[in-house]
């Protein structure tokens, strides 16, 4: 094989034209659209503590057990609109593909154990509402708050619960195709 | 140190013709081309040799493809390589005239170690740089070379 057909190729492959004007307006507007999801993120999370604390100090002074619940949960809505808004500690650039993929599996089989735990932090949801009847049956919340409470925590504890399967089944989806091209990596070598 | 705009004006072309190489759905692959200008932007900091830039962007750009192509077969869409662009944008209409959108079409065909090292090949990058690209050895690049020049002779002169 001739390289005429290395220099046919390079011709195709470079034959047609685009505008880095366009590509650069396109790429301000997601930086654009990706500040101002990262300050959603920080404002639901500031007021999320800002409540948790209020929260905190109604249960503290009052005594209602209610209010020390909803601190709880606000606080843990505030934990994780901090975690969203990490910055991603990913180093696409000190290593090439195939040890890329290698770190992706690592990666999804850190997601699948924090997933998994995920679905028991679920069943800590479960035992908050059951918890929370014992408070009413010992006369510290009223009925209706009570209900309401309680559905609230089970139903986001389904669909915590629903969610993870979902992920777990994604993330072995994902592990086996980050398998099977380490797979091509290696016969491409053999 | 280069700018976005400079990386843009320098490797724009190039990138987009990578990102296109990965994915042939038009609004992926636009998704994918500014996903690796975001990594590119996000890594620039980290870039120790500005001499060495070529093989940066590049090993940062299909370092996104294979993750694109990670994603693409766990979601169980149609693979990312395999199909006809259905509607094109604007600069892909341009980009993907007919001999060039058989090339394309045939580079997408190829295993990934083999459409990586024809990529970078077709760009012009030297067997060091693609090998620093993509962290293997300069004889893996000869062989990966020769045996997608092999495929890819084979695809186009069958079409």
């Amino acid at each position: 094989m001739n390289d005429q057909f290395l220099e046919e190729l390079k011709a195709d492959w470079r034959r047609g034209d685009i505008d880095p004007g366009r590509m650069l307006e396109n790429l301000e507007r997601r930086k654009r659209r990706l500040r101002l999801l990262l300050g959603l993120e920080a404002t639901s999370g500031a007021i999320a503590f800002v409540a948790a604390i209020w929260c905190g100090w109604r249960a503290a002074t009052d005594g209602d057990a209610l209010f020390g619940f909803a601190a709880l949960a606000l606080l843990g809505s505030a934990a994780l609109s901090l975690m969203a808004m990490r910055p991603s500690s990913s180093s696409q650039f000190d290593e090439g593909p195939f040890g890329m993929l290698q770190r992706t599996q690592r990666n999804l089989d850190d997601l699948e154990r924090a997933v998994a735990r995920w679905r028991w932090s679920a069943w800590i949801l479960v035992g908050c509402s059951l918890a929370i009847w014992l408070f009413h049956f010992v006369g510290q919340t009223d009925l209706r708050q009570t209900a309401l409470l309680s559905a609230a925590w089970a139903g986001t504890a389904v669909a915590v619960g629903i969610w993870s399967r979902w992920r777990s089944r994604q993330i072995r989806r994902e592990r086996a195709a980050a398998e099977s091209l380490l797979a091509e990596y290696r016969a491409a070598d053999a | 140190m280069m700018g976005l705009q400079e990386i843009i004006s320098a490797y724009g072309r190039a990138l987009a013709r990578v990102a296109s190489a990965y994915e042939a759905d038009p609004s992926l692959q636009e998704d994918l081309l500014q996903d690796i200008l975001m990594a590119i932007h996000g890594a620039l900091p980290a870039l120790k040799d500005p001499g060495r830039i070529a093989p940066f962007i590049f090993r940062i750009a299909h370092n996104r493809g294979v993750n694109h192509v990670v994603r693409r077969v766990a979601d169980r869409k149609a693979p990312a390589g395999g199909e006809e662009a259905l509607v094109p944008t604007p600069e892909q209409a341009l980009l993907e005239s007919e001999r060039s959108a058989q090339l394309i079409a045939a580079i997408r065909r190829l295993p990934l170690p083999y459409r990586q090292v024809m990529m970078l090949v077709l760009e012009e990058l030297s067997y060091p740089e693609i090998a620093e690209a993509l962290g293997i050895t300069t004889s893996n690049v000869g062989v990966r070379v020769n045996r997608a020049k092999a495929q890819l002779k084979a695809m186009l002169d069958h079409e």
